[in-house]
């Protein structure tokens, strides 16, 4: 009752399982509707019958005895075994059948990647790994991928189990220490999607986000495209002091950006930041004042998170050093 | 009138082709080589033909030391073989301590002295003192010593230990590079300074360890740094005034790495434009190791310099997709352009620190019934080669090791190896039992070959290991590591053996054993059938070239990770020199700054070098033996 | 007897949610006293042996202990350190010898302001708060509080 209570709330939202964008998530979200609804109609048969058992004339202990020895073992046999065999036995068929079209982990012929998604405390690596070597590059946090196209993506982790979850794309998928695990998306329509770690992970578990950010096929490549540029050459002053800040200070140690000797691997690469639409995975939007906050503050934001405060700038360098990040499209 | 001209030039034009055509450029080569050949070979210095001995198993491509040595090796090739043969199978037994000498600094003493016109020059570890010793009075005064005084900040960037593998002399001059990448040349006769020319910056983390050579006019210098993400050099110094006249970098863009139209790789995986950033994935390219630390040679006749390529970037492999071009390579250029003949990428995509930075040996000698011109390539990863030097096209890689398991072989149609999937290492993931370690079936230390034997001494080691791979942050100055490494002796009860390895048969005929340690200094083959060779105990011995019983054996304080090297001193007899003093990577563990208690310290050599604190204290010492 | 049972459940989780507050998020962020003048040498003039100067806050903080074994890898200290402090291009630090000085204060000092053999000078880079965290696991090296010990 309490579950669907929670699901039916959710689907005014954008990481309802009710509203699939997905084939597998489609299958999914069928299946649930006829599990909910078969339910439904089995709760409701029963609750009529509850009813007519309240309403339904008992007679006097003196007429008749309590319980009648022959009769109601019809009742027992049909209603309590062979009616809940038949639904269970079609539920279960029908979610075999919705799981054997999820390609998910295929041991023996593992498939190449087009992508691969590795589980941080507490933000997602994103590589994408298609094409020639040189054409590799890493971001984070915002899946990009083409609509209508079957992804191979291969899930991993830095350090604890996680559980990869966009429910409006695709089902679950944990990523365990040592081990890849594959699964297979598909986006049917544009648009973006939220994700979240679906497996407490440690303290900021519920500031696990992820976007998966459908695009159509032209849009894609035309990102793919900028993804692999190095990172834009500053221009203007005020962004050319703002590099220097970047670069001389504590930032270099764990985040990358091509192009430059920045070469951090631990933390999200910022190669590209200025064009993603959150920060610290999907806690915030990507805009100056969040910038600012999460550069000086990230302790009081995301307690217990590895991006430190970093507290050594004054006022100008801060703003230099936002409007660096800013243009890093 | 004009046309008439015309027409004159255009057949002077057609004529010069014609004659461009008819003679191939072979025979422009061998019109070299007869240039090479009527040159008479430096004093001290036996010519080729002179050195090789009747009945000889190969022969010799370049002058060989006939009482001095002014290269590294001695000869250009690279052979570490003296024509001297004073001291023989039966007389070696009365070897006995000549004279000894230390410098005072404790660090491992890779390398070798030189001898020039009855001088001795010592170059230290850091800070790389250059010493004068006169031979005619060896117990009295160094003749003079030159502190160049290095910048100090490159003792805590060179990976395994401050050595110096030596210098090289040439037109008055000892060359020599410094820890923090200066390259120096100094008067041999007054001890100062002629030039001094830096090619590197040691707060990127790049340090100079490696020997020059010097052919003709020009100083070739590698650097060293793989572990600090520093970008593999070969730098070309003009001898006379010092100017950078190139650098070919191990990866980049072709113009980096100085690759033009006369580049002709033997196989189709080599081929290509810009394969030094093409294939490596998220730019690494640009930290992407390749370093130049070990030997370089040169050919003559071919007018070639050989050398070989370092570990690419980041130990963890899978940060660096792709097969990582011209790391663990062998190249083949031409030393005045400085533009590559040809290039073999000996392992793609490196899991294991594999550098290929060993001697190439060069020999003419008949290869399966023809006679060829071989570049011999006793590998760190385990495998012996040999390659066609004019082309690169390897006729031959067999195991020498028996321990390597990395690998089954190598397929010699398209010069890959056959890697063993288990083996491979991944980020996160620990791979047990790798062998060789990275510290190699053999280390930076050279072998020897021996013309009357036809074998190769090959001071190899038997360390296995277990290697996990970790993301690392590339941050300028500061180790790029990428590893959790742990080694450990590998079966058959021995970590070490020097190996006499029959080239032709392509197989070992007698080993050596050192039961705890890996053999971890040079070999000197001599014409008096005797081999030299020392051990991380400090066992300097000497050694029957046929049969590998041990003639001689003379205990020095500390261990030996030098190479031998054999002269005629003033009296005119023959004389051994060689170096007591523990270092290098392995060796480094003797030292007091490394704790025992943790395997994984000195990039994992720990746990490979059990007692080696008991056996070996840290020396600097130089001693010369003669009869 | 059920509302007994309820209260004692609430202290129960009371209690949980207290031990749950993160230390190393919130301790040592702002240390006041500047350790440049911890003197690595003697003071002339005075029988004192050095100053103590500041100490890590994070000596006995399990959680701290770990996130220095975590920096003390991030920053590629391991690269020449040793793995586990061990040695290797830089010298051991599981050992009993203190090139640059033993107590907190020096350990700082050396990683803020780097030393002439090739050690960086971290201050402008690294935060102090995990400064301090390094300087706690370095400190616990070799002993039986050391995080992740290597086997």
């Amino acid at each position: 009752m309490f579950s669907t209570v929670l699901s039916l709330l959710q689907v005014t939202g954008s990481q309802s399982m009710m509203r699939p964008a997905g084939q597998a998530a489609s299958r999914i979200s069928t299946l649930g509707w006829i599990v909910f609804i078969t339910l439904l109609i089995v709760a409701f048969i029963m609750w009529i019958l509850i009813a007519w058992l309240g309403i339904r004339k008992r007679g006097s202990l003196d007429i008749k005895p309590p319980y009648e020895p022959e009769g109601g073992q019809d009742w027992i046999l049909t209603g309590g075994f062979i009616i809940p065999f038949v639904i269970l036995t079609v539920l279960f068929v029908l979610s075999l059948n919705a799981l054997s079209k999820f390609p998910m982990h295929m041991a023996d012929d593992p498939p190449t990647p087009d992508i691969v998604v590795i589980g941080h405390q507490w933000w997602w690596e994103i590589r994408y790994e298609d094409g020639p070597v040189y054409d590799y590059f890493t971001t984070a946090n915002e899946l990009h991928i083409p609509t209508h196209r079957t992804i191979n993506i291969e899930v991993l982790t830095a350090d604890v189990i996680h559980s990869f979850w966009v429910p409006r794309i695709q089902g679950k998928i944990d990523t365990i220490p040592g081990q890849a695990n594959f699964i297979r998306i598909e986006a049917d329509n544009a648009g973006v999607y939220r994700g979240e770690c679906a497996e407490f992970c440690g303290d900021q578990h519920a500031h696990m986000g992820m976007l998966i950010i459908a695009q159509t096929p032209s849009d894609y490549r035309k990102w793919l495209a900028d993804q692999r540029q190095p990172s834009a050459t500053p221009t203007t002053p005020d962004v050319q002091a703002g590099e220097q800040v970047f670069l001389n200070a504590a930032c270099v140690l764990c985040h990358k950006v091509r192009g430059t000797v920045a070469g951090g691997t631990v933390a999200p690469d910022l190669t590209h930041i200025g064009s993603r639409l959150s920060l610290a995975a999907d806690t915030l939007t990507n805009d100056k004042a969040s910038l600012a906050a999460w550069i000086t503050h990230a302790q009081s934001l995301k307690p217990g998170c590895q991006m430190p405060d970093i507290t050594q700038f004054n006022g100008d360098q801060l703003r230099e050093l936002v409007a660096y990040l800013q243009q890093l499209k | 009138m004009l046309s008439r001209f015309a027409r004159f030039c255009v057949a002077l034009l057609l004529a010069g082709i014609a004659v461009w055509i008819w003679i191939p450029p072979h025979a422009a080569r061998q019109i070299a080589h007869a240039d090479s050949a009527a040159a008479a070979p430096p004093s001290g210095y036996d010519s080729a033909a002179q050195a090789t001995p009747a009945n000889a198993a190969f022969r010799f491509v370049s002058p060989v030391p006939n009482g001095d040595w002014t290269e590294p090796a001695g000869d250009l090739a690279n052979t570490r073989y003296s024509p001297l043969n004073q001291i023989t199978v039966s007389n070696v037994k009365n070897l006995r301590q000549i004279a000894t000498f230390s410098d005072g600094i404790p660090h491992g003493h890779e390398g070798q002295p030189l001898v020039v016109n009855n001088t001795m020059y010592i170059v230290t570890p850091f800070p790389n003192n250059l010493i004068a010793i006169d031979l005619k009075n060896l117990t009295g005064p160094a003749k003079w010593i030159f502190q160049p005084h290095p910048n100090p900040v490159a003792v805590g960037k060179a990976c395994c230990d401050t050595v110096n593998r030596g210098a090289a002399y040439a037109d008055g001059m000892i060359v020599y590079q410094l820890l923090d990448n200066h390259v120096v040349a100094v008067d041999a006769t007054t001890g100062k300074q002629a030039w001094r020319t830096a090619v590197g910056n040691a707060y990127n983390g790049e340090t100079a360890t490696g020997a020059p050579l010097i052919v003709k006019d020009k100083v070739y210098v590698g650097n060293s740094g793989g572990e600090l993400g520093v970008r593999g050099k070969l730098t070309c110094l003009d001898l006379k005034t010092g100017k950078v006249l190139w650098v070919a970098y191990s990866q980049g863009p072709d113009s980096d790495v100085r690759i033009g139209p006369g580049f002709h790789p033997f196989y189709k995986k080599d081929q290509g434009a810009n394969l030094g950033v093409k294939t490596w994935g998220n730019d690494l390219w640009q930290h992407g190791g390749g370093t130049i630390w070990g030997w370089i040679s040169y050919d003559p006749e071919l007018n070639l310099i050989y050398y070989g390529t370092g570990n690419p970037g980041v130990w963890d492999p899978d940060m660096r997709p792709g097969s990582d071009h011209w790391s663990i390579s062998i190249f083949a250029r031409d030393p005045d352009t400085g533009y590559a003949r040809w290039a073999y990428q000996i392992e793609p995509h490196d899991n294991y620190d594999y550098d290929e930075i060993m001697e190439n040996i060069l020999v003419d000698m008949d290869w399966q019934g023809k006679p060829r011109k071989l570049l011999l390539h006793p590998a760190r990863d385990g495998f012996y080669f040999v390659l066609d030097r004019g082309t690169g096209e390897v006729l031959s890689a067999t195991k020498f090791v028996d321990s390597t398991n990395w690998a089954t072989g190598f397929d010699l149609k398209t010069g890959l190896p056959e890697k063993v999937q288990d083996k491979a290492t991944h980020e996160g993931n620990v791979t047990m039992g790798i062998c060789p370690s990275s510290t190699g079936a053999k280390e930076v230390v050279p072998s020897a070959v021996s013309p009357i034997t036809g074998y190769n001494y090959i001071p190899t080691h038997n360390t296995c290991m277990n290697y996990q791979a970790l993301p690392a942050n590339y941050i300028a100055g500061a180790a790029f590591l990428g590893a959790s490494v742990k080694m450990y002796p590998g079966p058959g009860g021995y970590q070490g053996a020097l190996v006499a390895w029959d080239i032709k048969n392509e197989k070992p005929v007698w080993t050596i054993k050192d039961p705890t340690f890996p053999v971890y200094s040079g070999v000197l083959a001599t014409a008096g059938n005797v081999v030299f060779y020392g051990t991380l105990e400090g066992w300097f011995r000497a050694v029957d070239a046929r049969t590998g019983d041990i003639l001689w054996q003379q205990k020095l304080p500390s261990g030996i990770v030098g190479d031998p090297m054999t002269y005629i001193g003033p009296d005119g007899k023959q004389y051994i020199a060689i170096y007591s003093g523990i270092g290098g990577w392995m060796g480094s563990v003797a030292f007091p700054t490394i704790s025992m208690t943790d395997p994984y310290a000195a990039l994992g050599v720990v746990g490979a070098m059990n007692g080696i604190k008991q056996v070996s204290p840290p020396g600097s010492n130089i001693f010369i033996f003669g009869l | 007897m059920q509302t007994r049972f309820v209260a004692l459940l609430l202290a129960v989780i009371a209690l949980a949610v207290t031990g749950c507050e993160n230390r190393s998020a919130t301790e040592g962020d702002t240390s006041p006293i500047n350790p440049t003048y911890a003197a690595v040498g003697p003071i002339p003039g005075t029988n004192q042996p050095n100053p103590i100067g500041p100490t890590s806050p994070y000596i006995n903080d399990a959680v701290g202990l770990q996130e220095g074994r975590r920096l003390f890898v991030w920053y590629n200290c391991y690269g020449c350190h040793g793995g586990h402090g061990g040695g290797g291009m830089g010298p051991s630090l599981r050992d009993q010898d203190w090139i640059y000085g033993a107590t907190d204060a020096d350990i700082f000092n050396s990683i803020a302001q780097g030393r002439a053999h090739g050690m960086p000078a971290w201050g402008t880079r690294i935060p102090q708060d995990q400064v301090w965290k390094i300087v706690a696991y370095i400190k616990s090296l070799n002993t039986s509080r050391e995080p992740d010990p290597p086997r």
